[in-house]
């Protein structure tokens, strides 16, 4: 069986989550009450029988660091195995400079010296489960130089607005890969997730950083399209990117429909996440409750109807929560309405009594706020 | 069943005495389109759809729609079929109450023991 290891980028730096992101990666972002995203990749990497997986932490590293600290959660064997957390130094001058190959070349040194033969890229900020190994088999079997993942969508003029598309001919051999202008439906959405040798991976680095000291991996991959074979694989299954707010709330809302959650979660393929030993949930007497997810710790007492709701939250007499994602801790009080929202950690909305949005423009309530 | 009851005294929302357990890896709680709860404990894994009144559900119990639960444990994996009635009952782990099966009586003293896997009516 060929060795990989794994590698989870940390987001590119053209997208951005504005307020969320201010607190924390994308990675670390709360999903489906109980998850982070990076839960995702991690999992799908550890269920696949990788176990020395890098992390590269770009921003805001306490959450994630705290998160994964937790190593034993994962499944990861602790001898074999290690769940590596890499920093980079952020370019204070430049947003611009802070690319995954600056991220990668400032590590090269522990990439060097990984004994594994390939390499496997994931992000941090996409939900999807893949087996790595098959992957890495049917990678190895094409003969390919470089494998990339895509998923196949027919709504690219509206979603995946920040993500990058591969051009395929007809043998799924790819021709090019560029960023989705919205120009078409039909997209093969690019997955952020690649499978090559160690070597080739290590030789994309420092080519990048020849031609351009803001190159990012996806972009010298491109320019080499016609010296490397480089080839798409389709993903199936659930697939949602966290690239801006609105797929952040419609992917956690999207969960409440039976049929996506079954394609997401799977007996077979566990999604790990740390723990919080949070008693049950307490439904009372005047709860009405209805086509939601929920998780454990919370108290009900008032209306949630089609929404997410995290651990331990307090949602009071008279209260009315619709369509929205509720993070951990953060409390709705007696008689507030609240629709169309994502409400961020330990918030408290009390005073304030109506704080209604659109589903085409939801609202963000400010983590640790009281309204 | 006595947690239900908020003076209970026994406060499992201290944050300063946290009751450690182990925490099944488990979806967090799917509550359907038709489902009604009424003082109930869920924890996670579980998916209502139904009725459920006075019940303590344990993970993974499953709810399917028109089924009532009311004044109830759900012990883990416990399945209780579309319109199946439960009342006053104990239902063992992973034990299945079939389609419009009735179980356990309002006005029994006795709490219904429901061990093996109950056969509904299709």
């Amino acid at each position: 069986m060929a060795s990989a290891f794994g590698i989870i980028t940390s987001s590119a730096n053209h997208i951005k989550i504005e307020g969320m992101q201010d607190y924390r990666p994308m990675g670390a972002f709360s999903f489906a009450g109980r998850y982070r995203v990076i839960d995702f990749p991690i999992s799908n990497m550890s269920n696949s029988g990788i176990d020395n997986i890098q992390v590269y932490v770009r921003e805001n590293p306490r959450s994630l660091a705290e998160h994964l600290g937790n190593e034993g959660a994962f499944n990861i064997n602790s001898k074999k195995g290690k769940l590596q957390l890499l920093f980079s130094d952020n370019s204070t001058a430049n947003d611009v400079y802070n690319t995954d190959v600056a991220g990668f070349a400032e590590n090269m040194n522990i990439i060097s010296r990984k004994t594994q033969e390939y390499v496997i890229v994931a992000p941090s900020y996409m939900v999807y489960t893949q087996n790595y190994n098959e992957l890495l088999e049917q990678h190895i079997a094409s003969g390919a130089d470089i494998t990339l993942l895509y998923h196949h969508v027919n709504n690219a003029k509206e979603s995946f607005l920040h993500c990058d598309t591969l051009d395929l001919n007809k043998q799924k051999g790819v021709l090019a890969i560029e960023r989705n202008t919205g120009t078409a439906n039909a997209k093969n959405i690019f997955m952020d997730t690649y499978v090559m040798k160690k070597e080739l991976f290590m030789t994309l680095i420092r080519e990048a950083q020849k031609l351009s000291s803001i190159y990012t991996m996806s972009q010298i991959i491109n320019s080499e399209v016609n010296d490397l074979d480089v080839r798409g694989v389709a993903h199936r299954g659930y697939f949602a990117t966290v690239t801006d707010f609105k797929s952040y709330f419609e992917a956690n809302l999207d969960l409440i429909d039976v049929d996506n959650a079954n394609s997401l979660f799977n007996e077979n393929w566990p999604i790990y996440t740390v723990t919080s030993d949070a008693a049950p949930t307490k439904y009372y007497e005047q709860a009405e409750v209805r086509n939601s997810l929920v998780s454990n710790g919370c108290s009900i007492k008032g209306l949630v109807e089609n929404s997410v709701i995290g651990r331990g939250v307090t949602i009071e007499d008279g209260a009315v929560v619709k369509n929205s994602v509720i993070l951990a801790y953060s409390r709705i009080g007696n008689g507030v309405h609240i629709e169309n929202q994502v409400v961020d950690k330990w918030a408290q909305v009390i005073h304030a009594k109506e704080i209604i949005g659109t589903p085409e423009k939801p609202g963000y309530i400010k983590r640790d706020d009281i309204l | 069943m006595d947690l239900l009851d908020d003076n209970s005294g026994l406060n499992l929302e201290d944050p300063a005495w946290k009751i450690y357990t182990e925490d099944a890896s488990a979806l967090p709680q799917y509550i359907g389109p038709n489902a009604r709860i009424k003082t109930a404990f869920i924890t996670q894994g579980c998916k209502i759809d139904g009725e459920v009144t006075r019940s303590v559900l344990f993970t993974g119990s499953v709810v399917k729609p028109g089924a009532k639960v009311t004044d109830t444990v759900l012990m883990p994996g416990a399945v209780v079929e579309e319109g199946a009635v439960v009342t006053r009952a104990l239902v063992a782990n992973n034990v299945k109450i079939g389609a419009h099966a009735v179980v356990g009586d309002a006005k029994s003293e006795a709490i219904e023991l429901v061990a093996r896997n109950v056969k509904g009516e299709e």
